[in-house]
């Protein structure tokens, strides 16, 4: 009955049933640590890829923060990246626009296609890949300037409005893509770590928007904010997909299942299953993913 | 098995709560077992004080449902529950629905027996009937052991076997049908027995949903208006 | 209920041992303060005589035939003439009955020796009194003001005192006619050192300590905050980094006496630069600050909060733009408070400044950084090195100077910091 459970549970009619099973027979079941988890379940590749990685692995010093995870974003998609504390989410996001670089004792290896193009090539700027993709951080970051000036950095350093009249359309812009404007347009040159921790986040992705990136990474946008201005910015990245590819690291489940459309279950460094999300949170084909979306971790 | 072991999670009050859902669920399966087990000791013993039992503890298994409703609609309310945890809830809220549906149509069949009983009526039908309950019974009883042991296995093959059921009835309401054209002024009491065995290969459908719900819980697909043996080939 | 009884049982003894603290560190504080006010009291005491100065009104009569000059004389031939005559001459009319040569010298040392600048200097700027006579207030000798500020008891018998009978007698006599005044003695900020305390300023002094500490912010505040960024930002973690982080800490431990010797040798033995000069005053004491500066600067940039730059560096800013746009600006007040601290412990450093010779009496005022000067502290050094008794109050008004400039440097330090202090 036990075996046949997990055999249940394991295989599923997804083109991978045979690795899955291949997964089930490596499987103790009486120990969770014990699950082999070397490959992942579900649908790590898509059709019209932004971002393909291959085998990426990370190392901090001599420890493997990150094994051979190998996953597509699809442009225009809200991908979620859930899973415990320490499971290399986080680490794996700042790979994407090599964010990681600034740590000295940080390696990756493995290959990041963003369009085709590696960005750990050595020809590759991390200057202009961060341009191309923005990252919004989990604690609120505003300069400590006017919220004219946060917004108008991006485009001022990289050159983007040839006049201040440009310049005043492009932060007004952002501002109302990032449902601020409204609240903001009385005193823009206020500044910007006056405003509220909901306010001062999306101020955060006005900022961002406003280089016009294709892709935004968001590393736990909304865990240091209360629930209405996390449902502001839920509600703000249902917007955005529209125009960019969204990949936000999230500690909360419930946000994961509200705003993405695929989600990737990362346990221990590794990928363990990549789904679409509604499959997800209904029916994970991987115990460790089941296990952690009901709250049996601990 | 793992994922369906109610006390793994951090939280063991919500451990606690499930584990209630599910026992509940397994009583008032049981009651609505006991019900179809009572019409069948009635239907043997044409026993008028039975069917009366019947009626009267039909409110129980309504009872239930509404207490298991409001159970899990407040797990759904504060635990915001996902993946097989939230698979166990709908299951059940299906599964109720079903269970009091057995109860309800246990009810009719007692109250469709009854009169037949204070007139004393007879007829080798009754022996037919009895035989498509005793099918039916087990029917239920495996389908909710499949329940009970979320064994999709059993649940599939059970669902598989509601045809049998229906087959059986086919034939006994054809041979009813025959009867009533055959002796027009007995039309009456043998509708009334033709409407029982109605209600019993409904009390097979509803066990059939059961499995069904069992296989959605266990494998998180599902299998409802789906040929049976394409599921059992996809998920085996 | 238990651990409430348990808990309040134990709470008077925390509370009272908070109250034994706290009472120990309020007196530590009142014995701080006290130190503190009797230091101050003491050398403002000293010093406050230093700031006035006894003048010695006499008739004076430039006759143009004596002193062979007129209205159209030239710079240099006034410069040339002999103004001691005039003087010595007002003196003997003021108290004729001076005879013997030896009383007349006495006589003649009750002005100050500075007393015939002082009239050359009214003559060249005002060649039109020649031939004139008119009143001048001499500045009087250090004996004399001492005298009149009572430095020197009248009381005392003949044999114990510095100024006989017959000098007090003249003073006296002065006083008594209304020759001797007391003013705001002007020329102690506007001269530089003499050997004789009236006529010794400080000017000299400021202006040497302005251009050493000119010289050292000029080389140590950018050189510094180079270093304390890219050790901060760029450097990568290596053993090599590590001993220069290690040495830049140990730098700051070297008694400031070895950056003297180390400023002697480099400097002025093997690069030939002058001695006693600002420059390698400058140079030397920049060294001595740098490991202040680099520290308080890397901890300033430290305390950056590092979303800061993850901020620039999301948005696509280069490494560069990062740290310039948002992390100087953001390390700014603790850097600049950290170069006036390195500043004010340059202005107060004498040891290193011993050995590169700016101990030298100089009584010019500097005009460049080359010249030799002195710096305040060493003024101090010196004069209170000086046996004559009106250098006493000079020395503690020198300090008081000294603890003026401290003062500003601190007020400038926390009003920079205000002003570029900014929330995040």
């Amino acid at each position: 009955m036990v075996k046949n459970m997990n055999k249940a549970l394991l295989s599923k009619p997804s083109g991978l049933v045979e690795q899955a099973l291949k997964v089930n027979k490596q499987t103790t079941t009486e120990d969770a640590l014990n699950i082999d988890y070397t490959a992942t379940v579900g649908q790590p590749n898509c059709q019209n890829a932004k971002f393909s990685t291959q085998n990426v692995n990370v190392y901090y010093a001599n420890n493997q923060a990150i094994h051979d995870v190998s996953l597509d974003i699809g442009a225009h998609e809200v991908i979620a990246l859930i899973g415990p504390s320490g499971c290399g989410k986080s680490t794996y996001l700042r790979c994407l626009n090599r964010m990681n670089d600034t740590i000295d004792i940080c390696r990756v290896e493995g290959q990041i296609l963003l369009d085709q193009e590696n960005i750990y090539h050595q020809k590759q700027d991390p200057v202009l890949l961060r341009a191309r993709v923005g990252m919004v951080f989990q604690k609120p970051n505003p300069f400590p300037k006017s919220i004219y000036d946060n917004v108008a950095y991006g485009p001022r350093i990289h050159g983007l409005t040839s006049n201040k009249a440009e310049l005043d359309e492009l932060v007004e812009a952002s501002l109302i893509k990032a449902g601020l404007f409204q609240e903001v347009k009385d005193r823009l040159q206020a500044p910007g770590t006056g405003l509220s921790g909901g306010q001062q986040q999306r101020l955060c992705i006005a900022r961002t928007i406003a280089v016009q990136p294709e892709v935004i990474l968001m590393d736990e946008p909304a865990s240091a904010l209360d629930p209405i201005a996390t449902a502001k910015i839920e509600e703000l990245i249902n917007e955005l997909k529209e125009n960019f590819t969204i990949v936000i690291v999230t500690h909360s489940m419930q946000q994961a299942a509200r705003v993405s459309q695929r989600t990737a279950y990362f346990h221990m460094g590794r990928l363990i299953e990549v789904g679409d999300t509604n499959q997800i949170f209904t029916n994970p084909a991987h115990e460790l993913t089941e296990k952690y979306i009901t709250g049996r971790f601990g | 098995m793992e994922s369906f072991d109610f006390d793994k999670h951090t939280s063991s009050e919500y451990n606690t709560e499930l584990e209630e859902i599910r026992t509940h669920l397994l009583k008032m399966g049981g009651k609505a077992e006991m019900q179809l087990r009572l019409v069948i000791d009635a239907m043997k013993q044409h026993s008028v004080d039975l069917a009366n039992d019947i009626l009267s503890q039909g409110d129980d298994i309504d009872q239930m449902e509404i207490d298991l409703d409001q159970e899990c609609t407040r797990i759904i309310a504060r635990r915001q529950p996902a993946a097989s945890d939230l698979r166990l809830i709908v299951a059940v809220m299906k599964s109720i629905t079903d269970i009091e549906r057995i109860g309800d149509e246990t009810e009719k069949m007692a109250d469709l027996l009854k009169p037949l009983f204070k007139r004393n009526f007879r007829s080798q039908y009754y022996g037919e009937i009895d035989q498509l309950a005793q099918q039916v019974l087990t029917h239920l009883s495996s389908s909710l052991n499949a329940l009970a042991r979320l064994d999709a296995e059993l649940a599939i093959t059970m669902a598989k076997k509601d045809q049998l059921i229906d087959a059986r009835f086919d034939a006994l309401n054809g041979h009813l049908i025959k009867r009533m054209i055959k002796s027009p002024e007995q039309v009456k009491p043998y509708l009334h027995l033709s409407q029982c065995a109605q209600s019993l290969a409904r009390i097979g459908d509803h066990a059939k949903n059961i499995c069904e719900n069992v296989v959605y819980l266990v494998m998180g697909q599902d299998v409802r208006h789906t040929d049976i043996d394409e599921v059992r080939k996809q998920l085996f | 209920m238990n651990n409430t009884n348990a808990i309040k049982r134990s709470l008077k003894k925390r509370h009272l041992k908070e109250r034994i603290f706290k009472s120990t560190g309020f007196f530590s504080i009142a014995v701080a303060i006290l130190f503190l006010a009797v230091l101050l009291t003491d050398i403002v005491n000293k010093a406050w005589p230093a700031f006035w100065q006894t003048k010695i009104e006499l008739t004076v009569q430039l006759d143009a035939e004596k002193l062979d000059l007129d209205a159209y004389s030239s710079k240099p031939a006034i410069m040339a003439a002999d103004f001691r005559w005039v003087i010595r001459e007002a003196l003997m009319n003021r108290f004729p009955d001076v005879k013997s040569r030896q009383d007349k010298r006495t006589l003649y040392a009750l002005t100050s020796m500075g007393a015939e600048f002082q009239l050359r200097d009214m003559v060249i700027d005002n060649p039109n009194l020649i031939g004139q006579t008119i009143k001048v207030q001499f500045m009087a000798d250090d004996d004399v003001d001492a005298i009149v500020k009572g430095s020197i008891d009248r009381t005392l018998p003949e044999s114990d005192r510095r100024v006989k009978n017959k000098k007090l007698a003249w003073i006296e006599s002065l006083e008594s006619n209304g020759q001797i005044t007391t003013g705001f003695n002007g020329s102690f900020f506007a001269s530089g050192d003499s050997r004789e305390p009236e006529m010794a300023g400080i000017k000299g002094a400021i202006i040497g300590s302005l251009y050493t500490l000119l010289v050292t912010l000029s080389l140590s505040f950018p050189v510094a905050v180079a270093a304390a960024i890219y050790l901060e930002e760029f450097a990568p973690k290596n053993k090599l980094i590590d001993f220069i982080e290690i040495n830049i800490n140990n730098l700051a431990a070297v008694p400031s006496i070895v950056f003297g010797l180390l400023g002697l040798a480099v400097f002025i033995n093997f690069f030939n630069l002058p001695r006693s000069a600002p420059v390698v005053g400058g140079i030397v004491l920049s060294l001595m600050t740098l490991p202040t500066i680099i520290i308080a600067s890397r901890s300033a940039i430290k305390a950056v909060p590092p979303s800061l730059r993850e901020a620039a560096l999301g948005l696509g800013a280069s490494k560069m733009q990062s740290v310039f746009h948002h992390v100087l600006p953001a390390a700014l007040p603790g850097i600049l408070t950290g170069t006036i601290i390195g500043m004010a412990q340059a202005l107060g450093e004498t040891a290193p400044l011993l050995m590169i010779g700016m101990v030298a009496f100089i009584a010019d005022i500097p005009q460049s950084v080359v010249d030799p000067s002195t710096v305040l502290p060493i003024q101090v050094f010196l004069w209170a090195d000086s046996p004559e008794r009106g250098f006493l109050e000079k020395t503690s008004a020198a300090i008081m100077v000294l603890l003026c400039f401290l003062i500003a440097m601190n007020a400038i330090a926390i009003y920079l910091r205000k002003k570029f202090e900014k929330k995040w």
